[in-house]
């Protein structure tokens, strides 16, 4: 097991690359509340667990990318971000952008875009999510190496676990742009294969939203058995989709379980 | 007489998306629901027996 650092992560949000204009990231937080069930026969506080929660807070330098994009948002997290989502937006917090990397989900509400001019001349604004789609903020990995390019369709290299898992799973798709036409984005997963290539591959999840105006993010379950290869596949018709991928292993202690 | 097996959708994966496919030396093969595979078909007895036992291939009588 090695130390790391955060060199090299990356933000997405709903199908936007912020990792070039978030200078820093403040939370990234998964949590439970804690309820007082103490009973009168009892000299210490007792406790259960509550509802979990999740929060995604971080800096963003300006950039609203000259005047021409303005208006499109191309390339503006200003744009993106100032707006405030009425509707629920997905981030991925990636530790790194290799298949398997560790990466942090949240499907939630922007809460806030408060700006600061400093003395130095700097100007950030400071970005707050929480959690509002029913999940905490989750952790998986990478099923694409980062953001990566489809020219037409076809499937990627895929990442290869220790072993199958039965108790479900989580994917969520990041889909940034798509040049021509419409992709349906999956993840399939394989028990046979030892190299994320060659295999028995079945079909395991299918996003149910890429006919949508790409930029998009997808936050969909699973249930049942998720073998130890998983590797992403788009059909259709269309040219140049790129997108990334993660996902999350369901565990026999999850609050939902996808068994 | 050898068995017949198809593809079948336990999943639910939606028409005109491939339920199955085999890749071998570079060369991959997709599968539908309701097409023919055989056993011979999948990449090893391994992976044919996984598809067995997630209803991802049902005997034809």
């Amino acid at each position: 097991m090695a130390k790391s650092t955060g060199l090299g992560d990356k933000l997405f949000s709903h199908g936007r690359d912020l990792s070039g204009d978030v200078g820093s990231v403040q939370r990234i937080e998964t949590l439970v509340s804690l309820l007082e069930v103490t009973g009168i026969d009892s000299s210490t506080v007792e406790r259960a667990q509550g509802i979990s929660d999740g929060a995604l807070e971080f800096n963003a330098w300006f950039n609203d990318n000259g005047a021409a994009n303005r208006a499109a948002g191309a390339g503006s997290t200003h744009v993106v971000l100032s707006t405030l989502p009425t509707t629920n937006i997905l981030l991925m917090y990636c530790r790194g952008a290799s298949l398997g990397s560790v990466c942090a989900a949240l499907s939630a509400l922007q809460v806030g875009y408060g700006g600061q001019r400093g003395a130095d001349g700097s100007l950030a604004f400071s970005v707050a999510t929480q959690a509002a789609a029913g999940a905490p903020l989750e952790y998986g990995e990478l099923v694409t190496a980062g953001k990566i390019t489809h020219a037409s369709a076809s499937t990627s290299t895929g990442s290869v676990a220790a072993a199958a898992t039965t108790f479900g799973g989580v994917g969520y798709l990041q889909g940034f742009s798509i040049a021509t036409g419409t992709a349906t984005v999956v993840i399939q997963h394989s028990s046979d294969t030892t190299n994320g290539v060659d295999g028995t591959w079945a079909t395991l999840l299918t996003f149910a939203n890429t006919s949508a105006t790409w930029p998009i993010g997808e936050r969909k379950t699973v249930t049942g058995t998720v073998n130890k290869g998983l590797r992403a596949q788009t059909t259709g018709t269309f040219t140049n989709a790129v997108f990334a991928i993660g996902f999350r292993r369901g565990a026999s202690g999850d609050r939902e379980s996808l068994a | 007489m050898s068995k017949s097996y198809v593809v079948a959708n336990p999943r639910g994966i939606p028409a005109g998306i491939p339920i199955l496919a085999v890749r071998r030396a570079g060369e991959e093969k997709q599968w539908y629901e309701g097409d023919t595979i055989a056993p011979a078909d999948a990449f090893s007895p391994e992976g044919w027996r996984d598809l067995l036992a997630q209803g991802l291939v049902r005997e034809v009588t």
